[in-house]
């Protein structure tokens, strides 16, 4: 597909903005100069893109980042002498012990708060939201696609924010709050549209 | 640059992060290599049946030829309900009309020539979408495991403090399990945006009928299609009593007049052949992330207005973007090139993650060498079944049932390299060396 002068000159800032970048990490010392120079590259190559193309023109500036920076770091693989040692092998006493949950029904138990109530929680929490824009004068599409969106952002934010708390207490207490404040909204406004 | 979490956090967040890939890897890992497959979803239709006739565009009278023929094909049996022209586009230059029944290709005079045969694509793409189970279990579980490539991305960044340090450092030729982390770090570093967009999409698609059918529960009386009309626009209200078949032509000229910049690729005829029969019209918007416009005519061509896809409400928009932003199709092949690139690479993330988590179990003195066994035979499995069935394909044609016989070569992949590392353990308790590689 044909671009136009602000996709190029994103997808050229885009570039330049990797290539800094990757010049700048490499040094021995830290270079606060180049790293905003390679940030503000990329900065611009969104604001380019975005200001002549909107969203596709920050899309496609994107991946010429992602394509620049894949192509340094195949340059890097050759740049890293081959191993001459045996592969190191790290071996630790037979007795060391993963640490990690062992009793099946803990397992079940953190599957469950983590992965099928945390969903129930954020699909509850997401129906609130759009009863909450539509009081606020957001339109029934905008209303319904924030549904759509919010769920999917959301879940696995709360998934890993879950998964880092150890308590049970904890995870039951967050994803408790959250069905009852977000229930407490549906039953009040009467899950009207 | 360095991010300030102290070590309590990282090792929480690595927990956090392995538990989540490991029970996600192998369906995760499927779900990225058959994504990266269905990218190239319309040039494996026209490797799949060569023979279907090409052209670059199609007047209108031959569209509503092509139309009147299909209908005319079909009307020993019960009248289709919707009747879908696919035009001919870049990426794949055909006419072929789908109706519920079936599919035919016309060429550029509305003859109806053979029938569609890409069984291939659909199988590879049904994969993907829902894992060849029923669309309700299977899209769901397809966008949570999307919803988890975001938490998976949240914690490895996380779990990673030295990430723009060694965002270029790859030590691949060491050959061991440092150069295993590298290759999953940094593969995953450079492609963090990518994975993000897909993911999201993916999840956004996927998990509808959770969060659709939530809408509908709570606001709709349980309708899901009243759930969506505010976005993608409602049907008009059926009505069965027979007509004369909707002219397309006056629709697609009025596009050709009015939206000189909007290329159609999709006349959809709903109810065809009675009073309430409407058409829409599919127009992509170059250079736009969006799959297109919605325009609505009446059955003589009088046009109604758009569904606002295109210049709608930010919803709308945004719901508009997420299937081209996800398949990659919204910047021909460079698109797509870089499509298959980063889902290779993020297909490697995945794998590779949990080689690294095997690895950390054999360093802790815990070796799994059975689940090491089963995880190669599957990240080479599920690659094979795929060559498999399209070699299958080639050989015996459209018919072929390719959903067991992929299951069937995963499964032997699966056994095979159990088998291997048994052998490979009995020759090394009888003392005999062996060329296989080192694990």
């Amino acid at each position: 597909m044909i671009g136009t002068d602000s996709f190029w000159l994103a997808g050229a800032l885009a570039v330049a903005g990797i290539i800094v970048l990757r010049f700048s990490w490499a040094r021995r010392s830290r270079s606060m100069g180049l790293n905003a120079t390679g940030w503000a590259f990329l900065l611009a190559g969104i604001v380019v893109g975005v200001a002549g193309e909107g969203a596709w023109g920050i899309a496609v500036a994107s991946l010429f980042a992602i394509g620049t920076a894949l192509i340094l770091l195949l340059k890097a693989v050759f740049e890293q002498p081959r191993w001459k040692r045996a592969a190191r092998t790290f071996r630790q006493p037979a007795n060391t012990q993963v640490p990690n949950e062992s009793r099946p029904v803990g397992k079940l138990a953190t599957f469950a708060i983590t992965g099928l109530l945390s969903l129930v929680a954020v699909v509850l929490f997401a129906l609130a939201a759009r009863l909450a824009l539509l009081a606020m004068g957001a339109s029934e599409a905008d209303g319904n696609v924030s549904v759509l969106g919010l769920v999917p952002l959301i879940w696995p934010l709360l998934v890993f924010t879950l998964l880092m708390t150890e308590s049970r207490k904890v995870q039951l207490t967050v994803v408790g709050l959250i069905v009852t404040a977000s229930l407490s909204i549906l039953i009040l406004a009467g899950g009207s549209a | 640059m360095k991010l300030a979490f102290d070590k309590k956090t990282v090792r929480k967040a690595l927990s956090a992060h392995s538990a989540i890939g490991l029970v996600c890897c192998a369906l995760l890992y499927l779900i990225c290599a058959t994504g990266t497959a269905i990218v190239l979803y319309e040039e494996w239709q026209r490797f799949e049946q060569p023979n279907a006739p090409e052209m670059a565009s199609i007047e209108p009278a031959a569209v509503q030829r092509g139309i009147e023929n299909v209908l005319a094909d079909e009307s020993d049996g019960p009248t289709t309900t919707h009747l879908f022209v696919h035009l001919p586009t870049e990426a794949l230059p055909r006419t072929t009309i789908t109706t519920d029944t079936q599919a035919l290709h016309i060429d550029a005079g509305g003859t109806i020539v053979v029938p569609e045969e890409n069984a291939w694509a659909e199988f590879l793409l049904a994969l993907h979408y829902r894992l060849n189970l029923p669309a309700t279990y299977g899209m769901t579980l397809v966008g949570a495991f999307g919803a988890m490539i975001v938490a998976l991305s949240v914690s490895g960044i996380l779990a990673h403090p030295r990430v723009f340090r060694d965002a270029f450092r790859l030590r691949a030729r060491r050959g061991d399990d440092v150069a295993t982390v590298d290759w999953h770090n940094r593969l995953a570093v450079w492609t963090l945006p990518f994975a993000l967009a897909i993911s999201l999409t993916g999840a956004m698609i996927g998990l509808f009928y959770v969060t659709g059918g939530g809408m509908a529960i709570t606001a709709y009386g349980g309708d899901s299609e009243a759930a969506i009309a505010p976005i993608f626009g409602e049907e008009a209200a059926a009505d069965p009593a027979p007509a004369p078949v909707a002219d397309a032509v006056p629709a697609l000229a009025h596009m050709a007049r009015e939206f000189p910049d909007v290329v159609p690729y999709y006349v959809i005829l709903h109810d065809p052949g009675t009073v309430g029969q409407h058409v829409q019209i599919v127009g992509e918007h170059p250079q736009r992330l969006i799959f297109g416009e919605y325009y609505a005519f009446g059955p003589q061509g009088e046009f109604h207005g758009t569904a606002g896809m295109a210049d709608g409400t930010i919803g709308q928009q945004l719901a508009a973007s997420t299937y081209n932003l996800h398949f990659g199709n919204y910047g021909g092949l460079p698109v797509k090139i870089a499509y298959i690139v980063f889902g290779l690479a993020l297909t490697v993330v995945v794998a590779t993650g949990t080689f690294i988590w095997l690895n950390k179990r054999a360093r802790q003195g815990q070796p799994a060498p059975r689940l090491r066994a089963m995880w190669w035979g599957f990240v080479i499995g599920a690659p094979a079944g795929l060559l498999a069935t399209l070699a299958a394909r080639i050989a015996f044609g459209n018919s072929t049932d390719f959903v067991p016989l992929f299951w069937a070569v995963v499964g032997l992949s699966l056994c095979l390299s159990l088998f291997v590392r048994h052998r490979e353990r009995d020759l090394a308790r009888t003392g005999e060396s062996t060329l296989a590689p080192a694990e």
